[in-house]
């Protein structure tokens, strides 16, 4: 390095190699300066110099300065290693790859290099390459603990395992019979800890467990050996012994689901489905009562339970749950609860159940048959609890009047706000929901949750003017930058779609998650960068490499799922409403009335004068980071979005293309989701591609045949086809063939009755009828209907949808949540049963296009 | 006990009720000028109180002796700060009948520690609001402008906390003198007062408007360093 200089500055290159490393950036500076003046071409020295001025924030000097340097002094290692920390600190990783490349072509053995390189190696999954590195590095430097263990995991990711257990025994092989040291027992039992998994994993159980054996004094994570050991006899078929393992593990922690159910597991008591015979729920019964006695303080103890338990002996051990819930004021006890509602009858039991304790409490303010006096909030956590049980149940008015009551009872808990702004949603009120949300976000003014909630509601309501307002009057917090971005993301949709489309509230919905969701991935990336050297060096391997497969799943995770679904539909709808040009959306603006135009008008200049202000905001914060930067503390301010608006992302040139690509990640991590083939029909329907739709009608009837979206895109297809016009070329008449061949098996399978009618599949209904059919007269009478079984539905503006507008006043003077006259009871869900009545108007359509 | 005191502050006291404007000169301790500008006058205000009052003093001690210790243990005080002063504003709104400028909770907040939520297990149920006032020659007094708590939540003795709170604060900062105002006819809330060391110091006159009566008694109760009792 900094060779072909004379001894003087030969020295002052390395003072800026030094600084550099110990982010003394000004004195690296400093030095390369000074050799510049002599040598204003010296290759190395501009590159450093370029390095040192990355790190302070002057980019572009910076890959000017190290390009510099590179040609000039081609055959460096030190160039190219130079402009590969370049590339990687932009997360240019392919390039970063390629430049080490070079750097180790010209100095084959630097460690440095190596170690770099197989840092991106891993990140990029390059494992065969990581591989070599790895072996390379190895072969250098064998004294190290890192190399071997390197190497190891390297051959692991690269689905060799037996390969990995392998040089772990090497390794081994070259400790002294007293190690580990004192200070390195956690490391060694970690990596003991790893290989065991190793074998577990490649199914040698046998010699897994004469592992753990003979090392077990050696292994210092008694809780992860133990939970191993369990495993790998339970996969010897070892019940006894497993089971009296999971048992003490128990002991350790009784809430750990999976425990109890690893234990069930040991006595063959365990079905994937729930589902048990008559005898197997008297043995789960017994063992259950045998551990409650153990763990009294379990709360898993007293729920597992319900999930198997059935009529009397359920009703019997849900009144025992709940109780003690009730009298400390457990807010989420309905969330506990709610999965039971999809069993058969719980639902009864349970409803039968709140409204015995509630009427005993209002008595004789204890629990039925208690001699206890019951708290005065007791009363108010029964009545959340079965607002939310009706609201579960759709039963909105009663679900209301309950919380109102509550409210009355106490005012002051936030949570009754929160709820009762979720009945107003399921009921379909959305203005109202957001008011409800917004009041409870204003009692605590320090709480994410609730301003996240908020704004979520808001969003749905179309309102993203008051979002920005929330967003002004909380302090900036992390969640509220992101969502303040996808606000402005959303209002520029709502001006390019300034006539309100369908999904219009999906839309925004869905496209805040997805940028939450895009920054979400970058930082997570960012993230797992840092864990590479780290995890090897401290030795957590297991955690390491399960974050490894973490990260290579995450397509499949459910919020991608949500986010990909979310910009199909946003594609989808710019294919529909192709983004206007300016002179066009100033025809649209003219077209309102002005009050409104004036309003959008001031909404553009808000969000411009914001953006601006948020830029400048921005600016002020690196310099001020740059300033400090001394202190080498800086984190890595992000860029600024330079599309904080999204409208290059809008101006796309063909979004059914880009939709498809996203289509194809759902396609292949999620195919088992309704939603995946849903977006796959709407979207090949808009390429015209028939055989695709259909295909994805198939899968939709495949996994749910009554489901109303499957029945939809059904009932839109045959539609479609049916106006198709007559086959021309041969590929069209092959189209024609393969249709009707398929036809009657399609027609048998659909058309059952829908067993329960949700708003959205009413809201969905009426769409279809009106523009699909295009029948007026028919999507009209079923909006009446729908109106009377949605009274609070702004969509199919029911008669409460109005009253219940619920306008918050913050003044208070008169708090509306206690000033609703009581509203005649809704009737009980078998009357919703008839609209089923009216679902013949659609089968007879649909049957009508089959035909 | 909800308003069980007294209805303080009610709107509409002739502004010749309002102490001598000598706080003017008080930057140091941050002491709000007089009382509020007269407001709106409610008619029926304090009857709905009045029964909201009920069951003030007796009930209260015989309550919290029969249910011992343990409701007092789920009790806990907070500050009043502009995070969580929604929940005075949702308080007052339930216990009276008589909406609350700007100012209050300002003096409420500004009042720091004498100002105080009480929450029974995690659940805001009552609260003390107080302003501190400079007297002539710089003495420091405590005026207590409300005090409630929930129905439903009454005779756990939680009021007593909240007053007991205010009067060790009191004591603590050498303040000797506190007072408030109560409707003559609130007999419950007067003879709770009385039990903690109130005085009736004075009578005024067509305090309230629109309601009968509308004669207020300011209570007063004047405190050495000695703790205070229970």
């Amino acid at each position: 390095m900094g060779s072909s200089l004379p001894p003087k500055e030969a020295n002052l290159f390395k003072v800026i190699v030094k600084s550099y490393e110990t982010k003394q950036y000004k004195k690296g500076l400093k030095a390369a300066d000074s050799i510049l003046k002599k040598f204003p071409e010296h290759g190395e020295t501009l590159s450093m110099k370029g390095l040192t001025l990355n790190c302070m924030d002057r980019k572009s000097e910076a890959y000017e300065l190290v390009r510099r340097g590179l040609k000039n002094d081609l055959k460096s290692h030190v160039c190219w290693h130079v402009y590969g920390l370049l590339y990687r600190s932009d997360r240019e990783y392919r390039e970063a790859i390629k430049c080490y490349r070079n750097a180790l072509r010209i100095d084959p053995d630097n460690i440095e290099i190596l170690r770099d390189l197989s840092l991106l190696q891993a990140q990029m999954r390059d494992l065969s390459g990581f591989v070599e590195t790895r072996q390379q590095l190895l072969s250098l430097k064998p004294n190290h603990r890192m190399n071997w263990i390197g190497f190891a995991v390297a051959h692991h990711l690269n689905s060799n395992s037996s390969k990995a257990i392998e040089v772990l025994e090497a390794y081994e092989g070259t400790l002294e019979d007293d190690y580990p040291p004192d200070n390195e027992r956690y490391e060694h039992s970690e990596m003991l800890l790893y290989k065991i998994s190793l074998f577990e994993e490649c199914g040698m159980l046998d010699r897994a467990l004469e592992e753990m054996q003979k090392k077990e004094s050696k292994i210092v994570d008694k809780l992860s050996f133990k939970e191993q050991m369990a495993s790998v006899l339970f996969k010897l078929g070892r019940f006894d012994e497993s089971e009296s393992i999971y048992r003490s593990l128990l002991f350790m922690n009784p809430d750990n689901y999976k425990y109890f159910i690893a234990v069930q597991k040991c006595l063959g008591l365990y079905s994937d489905n729930g589902q048990y015979s008559a005898d197997d729920v008297e043995r789960l019964s017994a063992l259950y009562n045998s551990l409650k006695e153990k763990y009294a303080w379990s709360s898993a103890v007293k729920r597992i339970p319900l999930d198997f338990l059935e009529g009397d002996k359920f009703q019997e051990a849900a009144d025992i749950y709940v109780r003690p819930l009730l009298t400390k004021g457990v807010p989420s006890l309905f969330s506990d609860l709610s999965p039971l509602y999809e069993h058969p009858g719980k639902a009864n039991i349970l409803e039968q159940l709140f409204l015995k304790i509630e009427d005993s409490i209002r008595t004789s303010g204890c629990f039925p048959g208690s001699p206890q006096k019951e708290p005065p909030s007791t009363l108010l956590w029964t009545m959340f609890l079965i607002s939310q049980h009706y609201d579960r149940r759709g039963q909105y008015e009663i679900a209301l009047n309950k919380i109102d009551e509550a409210i009355s009872h106490t005012p002051t808990v936030i949570d009754l706000y929160s709820v009762k702004g979720k009945i107003l949603q399921h009921a379909g009120n959305f203005a109202a929901a957001a008011a409800l949300a917004d009041e409870a976000r204003s009692m605590d003014l320090a709480d994410r949750y609730l301003n996240s909630e908020c704004v979520m509601q808001m969003l749905q309501a179309d309102q993203g003017e008051k979002v920005m307002c929330v967003g002004v009057n909380v302090n900036s917090n992390a969640e509220f930058n992101s969502m303040k971005g996808m606000v402005g993301l959303a209002e520029k949709t709502a001006v390019l779609f300034t006539k309100d489309g369908d999904q219009h509230n999906n839309l925004h919905d869905m496209q805040c998650m997805w940028y939450e969701l895009a920054s979400g991935e970058s930082y997570f990336r960012q993230d797992q960068f840092d864990f590479h050297s780290y995890c090897l060096r401290k030795m957590t391997l297991r955690a390491y490499v399960s974050m490894l497969k973490f990260q290579d799943r995450l397509h499949a995770h459910e919020y991608f799922h949500k986010a990909a679904a979310g910009a199909i539909r946003c594609y989808m709808k710019l294919h529909d409403s192709p983004s206007k040009s300016s002179t066009e959306e100033n025809d649209e603006m003219s077209k309102l009335p002005p009050a409104q135009r004036k309003k959008l008008r001031q909404k553009q200049k808000k969000a411009e004068a914001r953006a601006k202000r948020e830029a400048e905001e921005k600016q002020e914060d690196e310099t001020a980071s740059s300033n400090s930067s001394k202190s080498g503390k800086k984190q890595n301010a992000r860029p600024v979005d330079l599309d904080p608006h999204g409208e290059k992302l809008v101006q796309i040139e063909d979004p059914l293309a880009e939709a498809t690509k996203y289509l194809k990640l759902l396609q292949n991590n999620s195919s088992s989701s309704l939603e995946t083939h849903i977006l796959s029909f709407e979207l090949n329907m808009r390429k015209q591609k028939v055989l695709l739709a259909f295909q994805a009608v198939k899968q939709l009837i495949k996994l749910d045949e009554n489901n109303p979206d499957s029945h939809r895109c059904l009932i839109k297809f045959f539609h479609k086809i049916n106006s198709l016009p007559t086959p021309g070329t041969d590929s069209e008449k092959l189209i024609c063939n393969v249709l009707e061949a398929e036809r009657p098996d399609i027609r048998d399978n659909v058309l059952g009755l829908v067993n329960e009618w949700q708003i959205q599949d009413c809201i969905d209904v009426h769409k279809l009828l009106e523009t699909v059919f295009g029948d007026q007269d028919v999507a009209n009478r079923w909006k009446a209907r729908c109106a009377e079984y949605f009274p609070y539905s702004t969509y199919f503006e029911g008669i409460k949808s109005a009253i219940a507008a619920y306008i918050v006043d913050h003044s208070l003077d008169n708090s509306p949540e206690n000033g609703i006259a009581p509203n005649p009871q809704l009737k009980s869900e078998g009357e919703i049963g008839t609209l089923n009545g009216t679902v013949h108007i659609v089968d007879d359509l649909s049957s009508l296009s089959i035909r | 006990l909800a308003g069980r005191p007294t209805t303080p502050e009610r709107e509409g006291q002739p502004e010749a009720e309002t102490p001598p404007p000598c706080s003017r000169r008080t930057q140091p301790l941050k002491l709000r000028r007089g009382r509020e500008r007269p407001g709106r006058r409610r008619t029926g205000a304090v009857r709905e109180g009045g029964s909201a009052r009920m069951g003030a003093g007796e009930g209260e001690v015989s309550a919290s002796k029969a249910k011992g210790g343990g409701a007092v243990e789920r009790t806990s005080l907070d500050g009043v700060r502009d995070k969580n002063v929604m929940q005075l504003k949702k308080l007052n709104t339930a216990l009276f009948p008589v909406r609350y400028n700007d100012k209050y909770y300002q003096d409420a907040i500004a009042s720091k520690d004498f100002s105080k939520l009480a929450y029974y297990s995690d659940i805001c149920v009552g609260a003390i609001a107080c302003r501190l006032e400079k007297k002539e020659g710089g003495a420091v007094r405590v005026y207590i402008m409300t005090l409630g708590v929930l129905a439903p939540y009454r005779g756990l003795g939680i009021g007593t906390k909240l007053l007991n709170h205010v009067f060790d604060l009191s004591a603590k900062q050498n303040i000797s003198e506190l007072y408030l105002h109560v409707q003559t006819n609130n007999d419950d809330a007067i003879a709770f007062y009385k039990k903690f060391g109130f005085e009736i110091t004075q009578t005024i006159h067509n305090y309230y408007m629109n309601i009968t009566p509308p004669d207020c008694y300011v209570l007063t109760k004047f405190i050495g360093q000695a703790a205070t009792k229970k």
